[in-house]
């Protein structure tokens, strides 16, 4: 017999009380898993977005509280595209619109030049003109999703549209939306002369950095340039809060996993009076009770993390397979999400544990013996 | 000094704040492999110097050298003596109900050293999932399971033994870490005369086989009789024996 075996065995003399624990614990892991992965998801997706296809850094409007609030002047574009050391620059509007049977349709206004920037491949059909008021081309999720093709006509926004083409760039969120000429989406949305991004291409024998620093000097607290995750994330707030929010989650289920660990292990030490004197009575020192209890704590976390993972990462798949968010929501499972469950979880056994096994080290053996 | 393995002067230990006085001044001494039944009526104190001599309890004044150690002046809870030194019998032989016979003979080893390398050996799922202290305690516990002639109940669990098996146990258990005293505080208290004789004649054995120094608490003359030696306590204090002779 070993040490964890013992503290394993433990558990399982109480095995419906230690369930009822892991399931607290759990059901706060299963949360933080499905709710980051889809948080993760959703940003990834909503950063290629904004720096998809072959540009070599964005624009965005610094210090915006969401990315897509991000408000850049169109005027801004063509100051930029005049630069020597600028390719291509392209505007892109993105906003929310709402579809048949969807509220919040993620619906691009751009150049059909910039199709190229934002790798945008027509799958079917043609490119909309220019500009046009009423025409739109569909993502292939989205088509597929809404049962339409070129030729049909759809409801944005409540004004009428109509399918000239189908196109994927590989992107969830993009390809689950729809693109509109820039023009008729700055008119729906009622934000002419407005930009979401501003998607640059530098000419070759310039440096990339060295165009951005030149943003970042020249629109000095009004534009930002960004290229990696790290530098969407650092500007805007929403994704921040996305993340606040998941930590906010997590403090949640250590309290209340704390609470339930704390009162399943506080009964077992109160039920195990005796037990614990006779440990004592045959030399067990405190620090060795202490760490039994401790242990019996930890494991009911760790069981907990693989039991509350497993339930988390199904959650969100179903979550995906419902259909107002299919095209929406493409949960991503990154490692740091499964250590932070992982610690968590570890970190409600270990303050659950600490009074009850505070307690058990200090019952004294002798009057322990004697209890009834 | 070191013929003599227990040595008591003048030990006081009270209670309620000093209002209950439940030993007097009590000066005796065991020697090294002795057989001694402290005897006395409910109340006198036996269970108390019992206590004190195993390091359960601390005595308020005197002096109390145990094996070599200083109990007056040891600090800490003396977990360590009493996992290299003592060995203990209860009257309800206080076994875990949980674990088998083996694993409850394996207790005190589990406290003696360092915790094993976990899942050294990941056998018999779910339990055990390591190797315990390694397979010298197990073929110790084994060894004395056999001994007391429990070999073949090595896995059964307390509830499916009875009083006297039970005991036996508990009497493999007090001896698993090698001690060199044995403290059984009415070990046959809970058991029928027939049994009672074979775990009073198990002991004695064992304490001839092993050396040990056995001491023995009980109420009841006929087993004091079975020691080598009787001291009697009578309200906190040493009198004349007129338990056992």
């Amino acid at each position: 017999m070993s040490f964890l075996g013992l503290i394993l065995k433990n558990l399982w003399r109480h095995r419906i009380r230690s369930l009822l624990a892991i399931t607290g614990i759990s059901l706060g892991i299963a949360t933080i898993i499905a709710l980051g992965a889809i948080a993760d998801g959703m940003e990834q997706n909503l950063i290629a977005t904004l720096r998809s296809g072959k540009a070599d850094f964005s624009i965005g409007q610094a210090h915006a509280p969401m990315i897509v609030l991000s408000s850049v002047p169109e005027a801004r574009l063509y100051e930029i595209a005049r630069w020597p050391e600028v390719g291509q620059a392209v505007g892109a509007l993105v906003a929310f619109a709402s579809f048949p049977g969807n509220p919040y349709f993620l619906t691009m206004g751009i150049e059909p030049e910039a199709f190229e920037l934002g790798g945008v491949t027509l799958l079917a059909g043609r490119p909309f003109s220019k500009n046009a008021e009423d025409e739109v081309l569909l993502g292939k999720i989205a088509a597929n999703t809404l049962a339409l093709k070129p030729g049909d006509s759809v409801e944005i926004d409540l004004k009428k549209f109509r399918v000239v083409g189908i196109y994927e760039t590989g992107n969830l969120l993009e390809d689950g939306g729809a693109l509109l000429p820039l023009r008729a989406l700055q008119g729906l949305k009622n934000r002419p002369s407005e930009l979401t991004v501003i998607l640059v291409r530098v000419n070759e024998g310039f440096s990339v950095e060295a165009v951005m620093a030149r943003v970042e000097r020249e629109y000095e607290g009004s534009l930002i340039p960004l290229r990696s995750a790290e530098e969407f994330n650092r500007n805007y707030q929403s994704l921040r809060l996305v993340r606040a929010g998941s930590w906010l989650v997590s403090l949640l289920a250590l309290v209340i996993g704390g609470i339930g660990v704390m009162n399943t292990m506080i009964m077992s030490v109160f039920e195990r009076t005796r037990e614990i004197g006779i440990l004592r009575a045959v030399g067990w020192r405190r620090v060795r009770v202490l760490a039994l209890i401790m242990g019996e704590s930890l494991a009911l976390g760790a069981l907990a993390a693989f039991v509350g993972t497993f339930l988390g990462w199904s959650g969100a798949r179903a979550v995906t397979l419902l259909p107002q968010v299919r095209g929406l929501i493409s949960p991503v499972y990154a490692p740091d999400l499964f250590a932070q469950a992982l610690i968590i979880a570890l970190g409600v056994g270990l303050v659950g544990g600490l009074y009850p096994a505070y307690r058990a080290s200090h019952i004294s053996p002798q009057e322990a013996l004697r209890y009834e | 000094m070191s013929d003599h393995i227990v040595v008591a002067r003048d030990l006081v230990k009270t209670y309620e704040n000093g209002r209950t006085r439940a030993l007097d001044g009590v000066t005796l001494e065991i020697r090294r492999g002795e057989f001694v039944a402290i005897c006395g009526p409910s109340g006198s104190g036996k269970s108390t110097l019992l206590n004190l001599i195993g390091a359960l309890d601390k005595p308020d004044s005197g002096e109390l050298y145990v094996a070599g150690e200083d109990l007056m002046r040891s600090p800490g809870d003396l977990a360590h003596f009493r996992a290299r030194k003592v060995g203990f019998i209860f009257q309800l032989h206080n076994l875990i109900p949980s674990l088998t016979a083996l694993e409850n003979v394996l207790i005190p080893t589990l406290g003696a050293s360092p915790p094993s390398p976990l899942l050294k050996r990941a056998g018999r799922f779910p339990f055990p999932l390591g190797e315990g202290l390694g397979d010298r305690s197990d073929a110790r516990a084994r060894e004395l399971l056999e001994r007391v002639g429990l070999g073949d109940k090595a896995h059964r669990r307390p509830p499916e033994l009875s009083g006297g098996e039970r005991q036996r146990v508990a009497v493999a258990r007090a001896l698993v870490n090698n001690p060199e005293i044995v403290l059984a505080d009415e070990p046959t208290g809970n058991l029928d005369s027939e049994t009672e004789k074979h775990v009073l004649k198990l002991l004695k054995e064992l304490q001839t086989e092993r050396g040990v120094t056995l001491i023995l608490v009980t109420h009841d003359p006929r087993v004091a009789q079975t020691a080598d030696r009787v001291i009697e306590i009578l309200d906190g204090r040493v009198t004349t024996p007129l338990c056992g002779r």
